[in-house]
Order: C-alpha cells, then sequence, then structure tokens
C-alpha cells in the first residue's frame, strides 16, 4: 500500500511540474505575442517572401470565407476547395459575389490524388487571393492535396469547416516562420486548444500529400512548436462545453470520493490540488493567449495533449 | 504530502490571481496608452511645444503606456517631426527608464523595452551600452537592441550593421526595413549593395525592393550573376523579380542551375507569381522545375483574358 501511495504521489508530483512549466510556457507565449504587437508595425508587408495559403476544405459557411480573406499580410491566399455539384448553391455564391471565372487547371503530378474538375479565380485584381477548387468530394484529404496543388506560397495553413483565424495569425506564423533561418522550418505546429499545422509545400510533396500518418515523416528538429494560437474553432467548443459540464466534474468528484475511501484522504486531497492547479493553468492559458474558446475544452485539449504523448499523433482537420 | 499540497494551492492561487487581474490590467494600459496617444496627436498637430512639455509620467506603468504612445505615433506618422516625440521622452526620463527595464527584465520582456527605445532614441553613450545585447541568446532581443543602436546613431548605421555578429534573418531585415520607411535611417542603398558585408548587402537589397528603386537594375543583375553568397544571390533574384524587371535569362540561368533544387523550384514558383511568362521561366529553370510554374501562369493568364462566367 505504501508503495503504492508513493507512486501516486511521485505521479502527481510529475503532473504538476509539467503543469508549472507549461505555465511558464505561456508567460512566455503571452510576452512573445505582447513583443509582437508592438514591434512588428509593418506586419501586413510580406517578411523574406515567406507566404502562406489557407486550403479549406468542407467550408460552406460564406461569413467564415470571408473571415479568411480578411487577413492583411499581402503574400497570402485562400483556397476554398468543394464539389460544386454537391454544393452547388455555395459554389455559385462564391462566384457571383467574388466575380469567379473558369481558368485552366493543368493537374500537375506532385500531389497525385488532387484531381481538378474545374478552378475558378477572380477577375477583380483585389480579390486574386481566393481561388476555388471545384472536385469531386473523395476525402478531406484529397481536396486539401488539391488546394495545395494550386497554391501558390510555400506554406500551407489547412483548415475545416467552422474555422477562424485569430487576429493577425498569419502575420504571427509568418514572423514565427521568418525569424528562423530560412527554409528551416517543415512544419509550424500550434500546441493551442485549437491545434493546427503550417506545412512548407516542398515537405508535403515530399510526404505524399495529406494523410493521417503526414507528420511521421517529418524530423522532429525541423518542426517549431509554438503556444501562439492560430485558428478557432466555433462549433466544437459549445459541443465540448455541454458534454464536459455533464461528465467530467462528477466524474472527477466520484474518483476523488473513491480514492478518499481506499487511499485515504491525504492523498485524494493531494490530487484535487493537483486538479486544482491544472484548472488553474488552464484558465491561465486562456486568458493570456487569447483563446476563445470555452474553458472546459482547454482542460479537455490540455488532458488530450498528456495522452498524445504516449501515441504517435495524427493529423486531422477539424 | 502536506507540503505538496500547500505547494500544489498555492501555485494555483497564483495562476487564478494573474488570471483575474490580467484583463483589468491589460484594460487600464490600453485606456492609459491612448490618452497618452490622443495628447501627443493634439500637440504634434498643432506643434505645441508647450503642450508637449504638459504630457507627464510619473509612476512606473505610466511611463510605460507613454513610451509604448511615444511608439505608436512614431510608427503610424511618417515622416513626423521627431523633435516634440524627443522633448516628451526627454522631460519624462523615458530613454533611462526604458534602459533600466531592458537591463532587468529578460527574454521577451527585454526585447519589448528594447523595441520602444528604438523609437526614443537614448543618447550615443547609452546605445553603446546596448552593444551587450547584441549576443543575447534570444534573436529578438539580438536584433531590437540593433534597431535601437541604430537609431540612436544614424549616421554609422552600416558599420553598426557591419558589426552585427549574426546572419540577418528575413524578419530582422523586414525590421530595419521598416525604420528606414518611418525615416530614422538615412537609404544609403549604393554602398550598401556593394559592401564585404553579405548582410549589409541583403539589406542594400531590401531597400531597394521596399521602395522600388528601378535605377539599382544593374547592379542587383550583377549581383543575382556573380555574388559569392548564394543567399545574397537568391535575395537579388527576388528583388529582380519583385520590381518587375526584365530577367536577363542567358546569364543567370548558369547562375540559377547551381542552387539546390529546392530553391530553384521556389524561385520559379516566384517568378510564376510575379507575373513573368512561361517563356522566361522556361528560359530560367529546367522542364521539371517549370511544370509547377506553367499550371500556376496558365491559371492566371486565362483570368486575364477570359470574359466569360461560367459553372460546371
Amino acid at each position: 500500500m505504501q508503495i503504492a501511495v508513493t507512486a501516486v504521489m511521485i505521479l502527481l508530483a510529475a503532473v504538476a511540474a509539467a503543469a508549472a512549466v507549461r505555465a511558464i510556457a505561456v508567460s512566455r507565449t503571452a510576452e512573445w505575442m505582447e513583443m509582437v504587437a508592438i514591434g512588428a508595425t509593418d506586419s501586413c508587408e510580406s517578411a523574406g517572401y515567406v507566404g502562406c495559403s489557407v486550403v479549406c476544405s468542407g467550408v460552406e459557411n460564406m461569413q467564415q470565407i470571408e473571415s479568411l480573406l480578411d487577413v492583411e499580410y499581402d503574400r497570402y491566399e485562400t483556397i476554398v476547395v468543394l464539389d460544386a455539384r454537391v454544393s452547388s448553391e455555395t459554389a455559385r455564391v462564391l462566384v457571383d459575389r467574388y466575380d469567379l471565372i473558369r481558368v485552366d487547371a493543368v493537374p500537375s503530378d506532385e500531389f497525385p490524388s488532387a484531381r481538378i474538375r474545374t478552378l475558378f479565380r477572380s477577375r477583380s485584381r483585389s480579390l486574386r487571393r481566393l481561388t476555388l477548387v471545384d472536385r469531386a468530394g473523395t476525402s478531406p484529404y484529397d481536396d486539401l492535396d488539391a488546394g495545395a496543388s494550386v497554391a501558390s506560397y510555400d506554406y500551407i495553413l489547412p483548415v475545416g469547416a467552422d474555422t477562424y483565424l485569430m487576429p493577425n495569425a498569419i502575420e504571427k506564423a509568418v514572423i514565427t516562420i521568418a525569424s528562423a533561418v530560412p527554409d528551416d522550418i517543415d512544419l509550424m505546429y500550434s500546441v493551442s486548444d485549437d491545434e493546427c499545422y503550417i506545412f512548407r509545400r516542398d515537405t508535403l510533396i515530399a510526404q505524399g500529400g495529406f494523410t493521417r500518418h503526414v507528420l511521421r515523416g517529418i524530423p522532429p528538429h525541423r518542426i517549431r512548436r509554438t503556444m501562439v494560437p492560430i485558428v478557432y474553432r466555433t462549433t466544437s467548443g459549445r459541443r465540448i462545453k455541454f458534454v464536459t459540464r455533464i461528465t467530467i466534474f462528477p466524474i472527477i468528484i466520484t474518483l476523488l470520493a473513491i480514492e478518499t475511501v481506499t487511499a485515504g484522504a491525504h492523498l485524494a486531497a493531494a490530487t484535487a490540488a493537483t486538479a486544482v492547479l491544472l484548472a488553474a493553468n488552464a484558465a491561465y492559458a486562456r486568458t493570456a493567449l487569447g483563446r476563445y474558446n470555452c474553458f472546459e475544452k482547454s482542460v479537455l485539449c490540455y488532458i488530450g495533449r498528456i495522452f498524445a504523448i504516449f501515441g504517435k499523433r495524427k493529423f486531422t482537420i477539424s | 504530502m502536506s507540503i505538496y499540497i500547500l505547494l500544489a494551492l498555492a501555485a494555483a492561487v497564483l495562476l487564478l490571481r494573474a488570471t483575474w487581474r490580467r484583463p483589468g490590467l491589460e484594460r487600464r494600459r490600453d485606456t492609459l496608452r491612448r490618452h497618452y496617444v490622443a495628447r501627443i496627436i493634439s500637440a504634434l498637430r498643432d506643434d505645441d511645444t508647450f503642450a508637449a512639455e504638459r504630457i507627464t509620467a510619473h509612476t512606473r506603468r505610466r511611463r510605460m503606456a507613454l513610451a509604448e504612445a511615444l511608439h505608436t505615433v512614431a510608427c503610424h506618422t511618417c515622416g513626423t517631426d521627431m523633435r516634440l516625440l524627443r522633448i516628451i521622452a526627454r522631460l519624462n526620463s523615458i530613454d533611462r527608464f526604458l534602459m533600466r527595464g531592458a537591463a532587468l527584465a529578460t527574454g521577451y520582456r527585454r526585447a519589448r523595452y528594447l523595441i520602444l527605445l528604438g523609437s526614443v532614441p537614448p543618447t550615443a553613450a547609452q546605445a553603446r551600452r546596448l552593444g551587450r545585447y547584441l549576443r543575447n541568446r534570444n534573436p529578438f532581443v539580438r536584433i531590437y537592441a540593433l534597431t535601437a543602436m541604430l537609431a540612436a546613431n544614424p549616421a554609422t548605421a552600416i558599420r553598426t550593421i557591419g558589426e552585427y555578429p549574426y546572419t540577418l534573418s528575413p524578419f530582422d531585415i523586414t525590421q530595419i526595413t521598416a525604420m528606414i520607411r518611418r525615416g530614422l535611417l538615412p537609404i544609403a542603398f549604393d554602398p550598401m549593395l556593394s559592401d564585404d558585408n553579405p548582410n549589409i548587402r541583403r539589406l542594400g537589397l531590401a531597400i531597394v525592393r521596399s521602395f522600388g528603386i528601378d535605377t539599382a537594375r544593374k547592379q542587383i543583375v550583377r549581383m543575382a550573376e556573380l555574388d559569392e553568397d548564394p543567399a545574397v544571390a537568391v535575395e537579388a533574384l527576388h528583388t529582380l523579380a519583385a520590381l518587375g524587371h526584365a530577367i536577363p535569362t542567358e546569364r543567370l540561368r548558369g547562375r540559377i542551375a547551381a542552387f539546390d533544387a529546392q530553391r530553384r523550384k521556389a524561385l520559379s514558383r516566384f517568378f510564376a507569381a510575379q507575373g513573368y511568362s512561361i517563356h522566361t521561366v522556361e528560359a530560367l529553370f529546367d522542364a521539371t522545375e517549370c511544370e509547377c510554374a506553367r499550371q500556376l501562369i496558365d491559371s492566371y493568364k486565362k483570368s486575364i483574358v477570359c470574359r466569360s462566367p461560367s459553372l460546371p
């Protein structure tokens, strides 16, 4: 019994230490964001030709597309991939609103699964940053491949439905990329509540395009992790908030009660203190980094990330 | 176990306190900053030295807000007479406050003080003391220490950049170019393009690109063709393309062939995105590298000539 108690105490101490380290990392990230907010006043000018293409799959919401187009950074574009035969209304609205016309779409063999039916670009020069890709919907990964195959810039940010960019997200991502040695970052990984990945296009080609396992082939030293939130999702936040409120807190209280009975009040108190520390940590991260999501989702993401240590990370959109 | 519980709870309380206080602190700081920005703009509009002299900040928080307000005004009003801003900074000892802040802070917080120092330039003697930050581990501290030193002593800007011990990243160059655009540094691109230091040559190219200086074309072509540093040559090619100049394909093809495949491909896509014809791209790159560029060019060209909207 004594050994078990000691083991649990060591585990709790390790979790608390990890929480402390994370709080420091959050604090440093918040300082970085404040510094960038003050320093990078000319953020709309491209830094070192770093350009970013946002590729969205499964987007039906016009508000989301408008939000994705509302970026000041000059080397930026939004590529919307959809099946015009299925989402004909969205395609028609997009073509009308943004004055899109059909252009040549010569398929390249860089992304083998990128089969494009039609490609649309805007006739208006001010809307050159929008591209519409029409393809038969097979899988979101193939949609992303199709988007990446027509992307003009070297970094690709894949997004799914109900995903919005945080304020100045592209500028922050570009600053992170441009402040490193050129061509040194293959993948930028935003470890926020709504995690996202910004891939280098050549890396994607080398990996054979988007798949669930695209992250496996990228060497860790070429991945830049950041806690700066790049995107936020709206619908998932509300859903998780409801689910967690109903389930998580009663489960925690039940577990603590069981622990009190089996292992004693002291250990249960230590566990409760650790849980409070984790919750405080999540609340601090949410305030300091300006998350748009609910507190419960922050906690859940945090727990999810702890479990992700034990398995290979898989790439999913939304 | 009791000690552990107490420590964990204390840490949680500290985090929760920081969480609750943060929005209020940010709100108060924004309010103060806006207040100072309004007063500074008002003094600048009327060119009123008396009004500028009445802008005071005596506490640490107010000085920081005033420094941020001065920085905001300096950044967003190109070509402003800096005289009034300097009067406000001198009367409130902002430069000394920022120097002390930079010395006591670490990491990105130090970088933040140094950014503000760039807009409230310290004296030459104070700026020399910033030299120790040029070897800091944090790249943001290094570049903002450099920009503060440049702002303090613009006459020796090229020498100061020449003594910078690291390679300037694209972001660093953007920051220095932003200072030039604000009129804090001279636009002396000509000697920069022929300097021995690759950092200075790259900065010279950034100036040419940023200000669209057409007269530098011959020099840029020479750099793209002959510069010993491949990074500078690539930058020169980017500059040529960004300015939309005619590309002497015969002269540059050999140089481009010496770059690695990844760089060549990125360049071909950049040329395509800048609006060059497929003939120019084909004259510079191999057929395999042209494929992606051709796809981009074809789709862009069609959008110029085609006039009929269509849906499947």
